[in-house]
């Protein structure tokens, strides 16, 4: 009987579950791996206790979750692909850098076998951990590699090849030793053709089973690597204690913090990610050792199997075979099949999309909320009013519903206001004037009318002396501007320290230098926030750059003029319609697509279109359009919203909510928000699923609806978190989220360089398309 | 004699020559500072520091070295020949007990290993061989602190999972030190006793009526021990990269978790100091080695010839 080879057949089964699992880790996982459990306070007993990720594993997480929440078995199952990538990519440049060195010191090179054995003995010494975790924190190994895992993996290839070169060499000096050598000499082969028609053919199996190992190898030092809290691409945590997310996960960035996960008794924090490494060590090893043992058969077809691939996959050699068919004909067949399933594999004809999304149609409405009559469409501003008309029109037009009976839904807003002009001017006697840029250098927090010179005083929280502070101790603060630097301060010492100086010292204004820099376009943000009780100063807020300039002068006037403007009376005004779904056990459940039409408002005298923020809206209205226009009653209910007032604290999302979905019990509402299309310079677009519990099956079926679209789409997904006024209403209702956004457009969104100019028609096709039909698969089709 | 004496100086000095280029490559690597790069400033290519300034540097501190002085910690302005007082006495400890394990254990389970010859038992050794040598230490340490934990809990408190002071501290990081070098002795042994077993000799002395017990010690292991010898720069290094995850997961004061408190702090003088101290320890083992092997072996040969 055969013996059979067990290692061999247990590493291809293993190796062959990690490769299904780098090429699809969706389909064994329930969860999206970005998608965070939330803190949550629940009442036991009467008492309140505070629940926070990690969560330990439990039905809803069998795995349980990561400490920010994440489940994770999918972050296992979607680390597969970069760790499996980055170990072949080591494995594979060491073969590349040990193989000639192998054979020139095999031949008798003394350079080659010194550098060989010295390079030996000096890994030894220093472990390639520590030579790689100086090297990672040199600036030009990033500025090189640029990705953490690339980084990662050049080090590992640069301090790790030289086993792997003796054991080359070793095998190479068999081969030399040959006969058949001798005969290649004889007939003079010169050392390069010996290397290149008899050494590495020859070669293939040991190289083939050391290329195993050395997977195995390298995934054992990443292992390493990981708990020693060098990342290959785990994200960060930014000073305000938000995780940045990484673009893909890797199971090395899980065991970061593994010392604190076992002093704290979560050792499923380690043991999962080490148990995957584990595992797949394991494969390799098995595969390597297996095909070792098949190869030392004495007639091992695997050998000649592998032998025969190189002549196998030869186009040339094909070429040769057709050209005398009737001595190759079941060669020829079984190439031609071969190649024809590879073809039709890579260009499998793909079903055409029920509905088309127009570009047209989505650009004119950018253009049309672009325009200069709507004044960079500030909330509170009788514009809006025209623009929600405008919607709530072209909704009626396409058949969508009225939600509650109207497709406009208003709003009081408190306050609404737009700084449209200021100056600031420093002067001290020494150092001269310097001039602030608004915008640029600083932003005016409050907003007043005003112009004037006062002096300006350095003020710190030692000035503020010792509780109970007196107000009368201030004297000489009054009537003065402060410059204050509220850097490396926490947010609440910040915050208690600035209301401090509003509400006791009580000076004429603040300037407080903060932890960012000079921008080199003028930047609208939402920091001109129009607070509930407008405060009685003048708060400024000053670049860091900027704000070290100032700190080096002294005996300083400040020279300031600040020109607002204040809507009489303002009001949110949001629209919204629906389709309500047509069948009777799935019309309870409700996708919301959402986007925002109000932005900053132009200045006096500059303009700020924010034409890529009107691509959310845009796109929102072409799909609902063509939805409402095919007349085919959607299985589930899709509400279209259109947000005001998101660039002030009260929202018209939150009203909205409060009103139709307070204390919402219908866990099956999915939020979609489309927010900045078009962009020419950007054509990637960023998921951000953070906001979806791991635990929610429906909403995580959705995201993988949007996904499966996006690839079928071609569209370019990347991954991470984008902030969003609208996502805070969400999840005070409990309802999961996902925000779609344009990459990389931090420089231009919010700048007068957000205009029409800057939009590319074509760049809106592919979103546009991949949520249209998204949205028709979930609506109408078999999702779920 | 003297021929002897000249073999040992032409060694010795090379071995030391190797150890100088290693400390030098060594403080050469930490003398980089972390914001070093190549930037291009109107047009031409320029490095954010000289290499003249890091050749300098690097120099002024090899050269320092070579006077014994060692420097200070950076926050305690502490003399860092305590590295080598506590912090290289507590790693040679937990080297020394690791690797006697680790060699107690590999050789007995490379015997058994080799015994095992049928096609069945064959792949089972594959998988006893391959799945330990597998397992990241990570994964060893947890489990392992996991089960002294659940010890503990049930009243067996023989095992500590981290720090240091009594001998109970030792014995968990020792026992995972320990695991995976034994792991490659094992491996070693076993390959070495079956490629002993095919000789003729065997043969020859089975056939002499000599026991099973008798061949494996006067005929198999004494042809075996010194390939397992030389294997021993590896198990050397696979002990020391050990060493920096368990005494980094035992929080075990020794020498790699300086190095990894100075490497935090950016700390140039612990960092090299610390290095060059593992790299001794490393040197020193390789030495013994080749000693232990030249000693016990080859005179037997030659005395044979």
């Amino acid at each position: 009987m055969r013996k059979l080879n067990y290692p061999l057949i247990l590493g291809v089964l293993i190796v062959l579950i990690l490769t299904a699992a780098c090429i699809n880790p969706e389909a064994f996982t329930t969860a999206d791996p970005y998608g965070e459990e939330r803190a949550k306070f629940v009442f036991i007993e009467g008492k309140i206790n505070y629940f926070a990720p990690p969560v330990n594993p439990c039905p809803e997480y069998p795995w349980g979750t990561d400490q920010y929440g994440r489940d994770m078995k999918s972050l296992i199952f979607y680390g597969c692909r970069l760790t499996l990538f980055t170990a072949i990519f080591i494995a594979i440049g060491r073969l590349l850098v040990s193989l000639p060195l192998a054979i020139y010191a095999a031949y008798g090179s003394k350079a080659a076998n010194r550098l060989i054995r010295q390079f030996g003995v000096f890994t030894g010494a220093f472990p390639i951990v520590i030579l790689t975790m100086l090297f990672v924190k040199i600036q030009l190994t990033s500025d090189f590699f640029k990705e953490p895992n690339t980084i990662i993996g050049a080090l590992l290839v640069l301090f790790g090849w030289s086993k792997m070169a003796g054991l080359l060499k070793e095998k190479v000096e068999g081969i030399l030793n040959e006969d058949f050598i001798e005969g290649e000499i004889a007939i003079g082969k010169n050392r390069l053709e010996i290397a290149l028609q008899n050494i590495v053919p020859h070669l293939i199996p040991s190289i083939v089973v050391m290329f195993f190992l050395e997977v195995a190898a390298a995934l054992l030092v990443l292992s390493q690597i990981g708990v020693f809290g060098i990342v290959m691409n785990g994200g960060l945590m930014n000073a305000d204690g938000e995780y940045q997310l990484p673009y893909e996960i890797d199971w090395a960035s899980l065991l970061v913090a593994s010392q604190w996960f076992v002093a704290t008794g979560r050792l499923w924090l380690v043991l999962y990610p080490a148990a995957a490494f584990a595992i797949s060590i394991i494969g390799f090893n098995l595969m390597g050792e297996g095909l070792r043992m098949e190869f030392e058969k004495r007639n091992s077809r695997v050998i000649s199997w592998i032998r025969g691939i190189p002549s196998f996959l030869s186009l040339l050699r094909l070429a040769y075979e057709l050209k005398h068919m009737s001595e190759y004909r079941s060669s020829v067949t079984k190439k031609l099949l071969f190649y024809g399933i590879l073809l039709l594999l890579l260009f499998f004809p793909q079903l055409p999309s029920a509905y088309r999304f127009e570009t047209t149609n989505a650009f004119k409405t950018m253009e049309e909320l672009s325009k200069p009559e709507y004044r960079g469409r500030r909330a509170g501003s009788s514009q809006n009013e025209i623009i929600s008309d405008y919607l709530a029109e072209k909704l009626a037009a396409s058949g969508i519903q009225p939600f509650e009976g109207s497709f406009v839904h208003n709003y009081p807003l408190e306050n609404a206001f737009n700084v449209k002009e200021a100056q600031l001017t420093v002067s001290s006697i020494i150092s001269g004037q310097t001039r602030l840029e608004h915008r640029k250098d600083y932003y005016v927090t409050t907003p007043v009318n005003i112009s004037g010179k006062y002096k300006l005083k350095k003020f710190t929280l030692e000035d503020l002396g010792e509780f109970p502070f007196q107000e009368n101790e201030f004297d000489d603060c009054r009537g003065k501007f402060l410059l204050v630097d509220v850097r490396g301060l926490n947010g609440i010492v910040r915050s208690r320290f600035l209301g401090l100086i509003n509400s006791t010292v009580k000076p004429a204004g603040v300037l407080y230098i903060d932890a960012w820099e000079s921008q080199k376009l003028a930047k609208k943000g939402n920091i001109d926030s129009p607070a509930k009780s407008q405060a009685a100063l003048i708060n400024i807020a000053v670049s860091s750059n900027m704000g070290d300039t100032l700190l080096r002068m002294n005996d300083m006037d400040i020279e300031l003029t600040i020109m607002s403007e204040t809507y009489p009376e303002p009001e949110n005004h949001c629209v919204v319609g629906y389709l309500p779904g047509s069948d009777e056990t799935l019309k309870d459940e409700i996708i919301i697509i959402g986007s925002t039409f109000d932005c900053v408002g132009d200045d006096r005298t500059e303009r700020f279109p924010a034409s890529m923020e009107a691509g959310g809206p845009a796109m929102a209205l072409e799909t609902a359009g063509i939805l409402g226009r095919s007349g085919v009653k959607p299985k589930r209910t899709v509400i279209f919203a259109f947000w005001d007032g998101t660039n002030t604290r009260d929202r018209g999302s939150k009203a909205f909510l409060e009103q139709y979905f307070k204390d919402n019990e219908n866990k099956n509402i999915f939020y979609i928000e489309l927010k900045n299309f078009g962009s020419k310079d950007s054509s990637k677009i960023i998921l951000d699923t953070t906001r979806t519990l791991p635990k929610a099956l429906k909403a995580q079926e959705y995201i993988k609806v949007l996904k499966k679209n996006a690839r079928r789409n071609e569209l370019e997904l990347v991954y991470g978190k984008v902030s969003s006024p609208v996502m805070h209403d969400m999840l005070e209702e409990d309802i999961n989220a996902v925000i779609i956004d344009t990459y990389d457009i931090d420089e231009t969104i919010k700048t007068p360089k957000d205009n029409m100019g800057n939009i590319e028609q074509k760049k809106l096709k592919k979103p546009g398309q991949t949520v249209l039909d998204a949205l028709v698969e979930i609506l109408y089709g078999g999702a779920v | 004699m003297p021929k002897l004496l000249a073999v040992f100086l032409k060694k010795g000095l090379s071995a030391l020559l190797v150890f100088l280029v290693f400390t030098y490559m060594t403080v050469l690597i930490c003398s980089i500072p972390r914001s070093f790069t190549v930037k291009t400033v109107n047009g031409q290519v320029t490095t954010t520091h000289t290499g003249f300034q890091i050749l300098n540097s690097t120099n002024d501190k090899f050269i320092s070295l070579l006077k014994l002085d060692m420097g200070k910690t950076g926050r305690d302005n502490r003399p860092l020949v305590y590295l080598i007082r506590e912090m290289m006495k507590n790693s040679v400890i937990l080297i020394a007990w690791g690797f006697l394990l680790s060699v107690a254990t590999g050789i007995l389970k490379g015997i058994i290993d080799s015994q095992r010859r049928h096609s069945k038992a064959s792949n089972l050794k594959v998988f006893m061989t391959i799945i330990p040598i597998s397992l990241p230490d990570v994964m060893i340490i947890a489990l392992l602190q996991r089960l002294a934990i659940y010890m503990t809990n049930h009243g067996i408190d023989v095992f500590k999972v981290g720090g240091f002071g009594t001998i109970n501290h030792l014995y968990l990081p020792i026992l995972a030190l320990s695991v995976l070098p034994s792991c490659y002795i094992a491996r070693m042994t076993s390959i070495a006793i079956e490629s002993c077993y095919s000789q003729d000799y065997i043969n020859v002395a089975a056939g002499k009526g000599c026991s099973s017990y008798r061949i494996l010690w006067n005929h198999v292991m004494r042809n075996v021990l010194p390939e397992v010898l030389g294997s021993m720069p590896t198990i050397t290094t696979i002990l020391i990269s050990n060493l920096m995850m368990v005494e980094y997961l035992f929080s075990y004061p020794g020498l790699t978790l300086s190095l990894f408190k100075f490497f935090r702090n950016n700390e140039r003088d612990g960092l090299v100091l610390s290095i060059i101290l593992l790299g001794i320890i490393y040197f020193l083992l390789e030495a013994l080695f080749k000693l232990i092997k030249w000693a016990a072996f080859k005179p037997v040969k030659e005395s044979a010839v």
